[in-house]
């Protein structure tokens, strides 16, 4: 029998999550959320991009204040301006997100992969310099050189960033690419790794637990699985099947979902899928049939 | 032919009737689906008459294996057939099943045979049930995971087995509790199964592999060649709509907002190359691509927007509207609309 291993959520509701085109929380909503995910027993919230302007930052101040067991982490790309504006509102949790494919550094930056990696250097050093914690996010990283992507990873270890972002950024893995890809993957790995997956193909959820079960710490996930384009892999699913499939371990209470979820699709008002696994009407009353 | 529908059985499971089923089963012969998984009770619940001919070419009938249902199935004119079961652990088939295999041979029926909960036995005990079969000529062994207890290295490990040492063709039966249904079923084609069940948007009871999410994938990421999908959103969305659904808006390949851009970065990157934010192109669903203006945007995005207007704003004009934007967008709660873009505009020109 394998040893039950534990993983960690870090949870991002509040930034992809609202990142989905038709969702907008108040600054309210976003506080009611990480309270109601703190909790549940997710260990860390991302709760947003302070450089959005005043009206993200007044939100994320709501949060640091509201004295949650969470740690709470500021999103931000690898520019000062992006690192200042987290620090300002009283961050001491900094993501500092790279891309790291070709196709996203020469067609979007027009930059080269050293320029990258002297970019993240020096945000690093900066946020470090406020005696900020940083996690480093390599985006489009599945469609990225494998050998760059752990490059990028040994020099965020060497700098003392605590883990490492998988970002599959527009969601082009399949599971058993997954599979072979974190099997090697994660030997060569000095960080803890942190995978991101989005659901263009509908795969979240499985690439999520299929790296998971090959090494990978965290998963990053959003409740009720909103996020850019079709969304990002779903707290509950990922929770639920890690424990229940796999018969893993992660402390975050499944009897909570219902609730996050309530709260979540009403701050948004969005309406979950009927046929949505876990907090669709389908499996709800299916379950309480089971009950009766 | 390798995906077989079980979204007709969802449809008779809520109770749609033969004047719903009909638009339904025409809907359904758009989609790349072959065979049409109904259970045989349910058809006769809703009072739908015996299966025409072209029906019994295309639709299968789900009995559990006993010999009142056999008949059912008979009398109602199914021609292809599934004898399911759920055997118990340590133990063969029972002998009612053993008798409705053999009265269903004895009707000439093309013979399905499912186990329903087969994940829970191992693959020795699985060709242990096979064996146990009293007949010849079964056409296909259906591994059904009524529980979602797989993921998809299992799948894939236990499958694998199974092709190579049960004779016939191998079927596989996920469920969705989990959210693992499309990654079970994907790594169920990847290993060479031929024959998978799935649904549009993946309803059923407990759930199925979208059948919207294979097609993709396995033109995608598989990159196999795939029939035309042009016209995959409007098919599937149709198809829900019939059974009085709602298709949400960021259901993955077929939602109308998938392809919807609001995030500064997201707008920068997709109007250098799109496919540094898209998976593919809309165009491959029949969908299109929006820009949405709302509380993420970034200049670049407002000036792309203006842009389409044939308007050319300078970088401090789009971050004074973008300040707008961003306030308007979180008071309202919900993106800016073209109009009260185009009024914030206006007042900035005249101020």
């Amino acid at each position: 029998m394998q040893d039950a291993r534990t993983i960690e959520i870090v949870d991002t509701t509040l930034r992809d999550g609202e990142q989905s085109p038709s969702i907008i929380f108040s600054a309210q909503d976003k506080l009611n959320i990480a309270k109601a995910l703190d909790k549940a027993g997710v260990t860390w919230i991302e709760a947003g991009v302070p450089v959005m302007g005043e009206e993200e930052q007044e939100a994320m101040k709501m949060i640091l204040a509201a004295g949650l067991q969470a740690k709470v982490i500021a999103w931000n790309r690898a520019l000062k301006n992006d690192i200042l504006s987290s620090v300002s509102c009283g961050f001491s949790h900094l993501h500092i997100s790279v891309p790291v494919s070709d196709l996203h550094i020469e067609q979007k930056l027009k930059k080269s992969r050293e320029w990258v990696l002297d970019n993240l250097k020096q945000s690093i050093l900066l946020a470090q310099s406020f005696g900020c914690t940083v996690s480093v996010g390599a985006e489009d990283a599945s469609r990225g050189d494998r050998e760059y992507f752990l490059q990028v990873a040994n020099i965020a270890a060497e700098l003392g960033a605590v883990r490492i972002r998988y970002a599959d950024t527009v969601g082009c893995l399949n599971p058993l690419g997954v599979h072979s890809i974190f099997q090697e993957l994660i030997p060569r790995c000095p960080l803890p790794v942190e995978v991101h997956m989005h659901n263009d193909f509908g795969l979240a959820n499985a690439n999520t637990l299929v790296a998971l079960a090959a090494g990978a710490e965290l998963a990053s996930t959003t409740i009720g699985g909103i996020g850019e384009r079709a969304g990002n892999a779903a707290l509950e699913e990922v929770v639920s099947a890690w424990q229940v499939v796999y018969g893993m371990k992660c402390h975050v209470n499944r009897s909570d979902f219902p609730h996050l979820s309530h709260l979540v699709m009403q701050a948004g008002n969005k309406d979950v899928f009927d046929y949505k696994p876990i907090i669709g009407n389908a499996f709800i009353v299916d379950n309480t049939n089971k009950i009766a | 032919m390798i995906w077989v529908d079980q979204t007709l059985q969802e449809g008779l499971r809520v109770g749609m009737d033969s004047g719903q089923i009909n638009p339904l089963l025409e809907l359904l012969q758009k989609l790349p689906v072959d065979v049409i998984d109904c259970k045989v009770v349910d058809w006769e619940k809703q009072g739908l008459p015996k299966l025409n001919m072209s029906q019994q070419k295309h639709i299968r009938g789900k009995i559990n294996g006993t010999l009142t249902e056999v008949a059912l199935a008979d009398k109602l004119g199914f021609k292809n057939v599934i004898i399911a079961c759920t055997p118990h652990l340590g133990q063969g088939l029972t002998s009612t099943v053993c008798t409705a295999l053999f009265a269903a041979r004895q009707l000439g029926m093309n013979i399905s045979f499912c186990i329903d909960n087969a994940s829970r036995f191992s693959i020795e005990e699985l060709c242990f049930l096979w064996r146990d079969i009293p007949i010849d000529g079964i056409d296909s062994f259906i591994y059904e995971d009524k529980e979602s207890l797989l993921d998809p290295v299992t799948a894939s490990k236990n499958l694998t087995s199974l092709l190579i040492k049960i004779p016939v063709c191998l079927e596989f039966h996920g469920h969705n509790a989990y959210g693992l249904a499309t990654g079970n079923a994907l790594a169920a084609l990847q290993v060479g199964v031929k024959r998978i069940a799935t649904a549009v948007a993946g309803i059923g009871l407990q759930g199925h592999a979208a059948v919207e999410e294979l097609i993709m994938a396995q033109k995608r990421l598989l990159g196999e060649a795939n029939r035309q999908t042009g016209h995959l959103a409007l098919i599937c969305s149709q198809i829900l709509l019939t059974m009085g659904l709602t298709l949400p808006k960021t259901k993955a390949i077929i939602g109308q907002d998938i392809f919807a851009h609001e995030s500064g970065i997201h707008v920068d990157g997709v109007i250098k190359n799109p496919q540094i934010y898209e998976a593919f192109s809309p165009e491959e669903v029949g969908l299109t691509r929006q820009l949405v203006i709302g509380k993420h945007s970034g200049n670049a995005s407002i000036q792309a927007k203006f842009r389409q207007w044939n308007i050319s704003i300078s970088d401090v004009h789009a971050q004074i509207l973008l300040k707008q934007v961003r306030r308007l967008a979180v008071g309202q709660k919900k993106q800016v609309d073209d109009h009260a873009l185009w009024e914030l505009y206006q007042a900035i020109q005249e101020g």
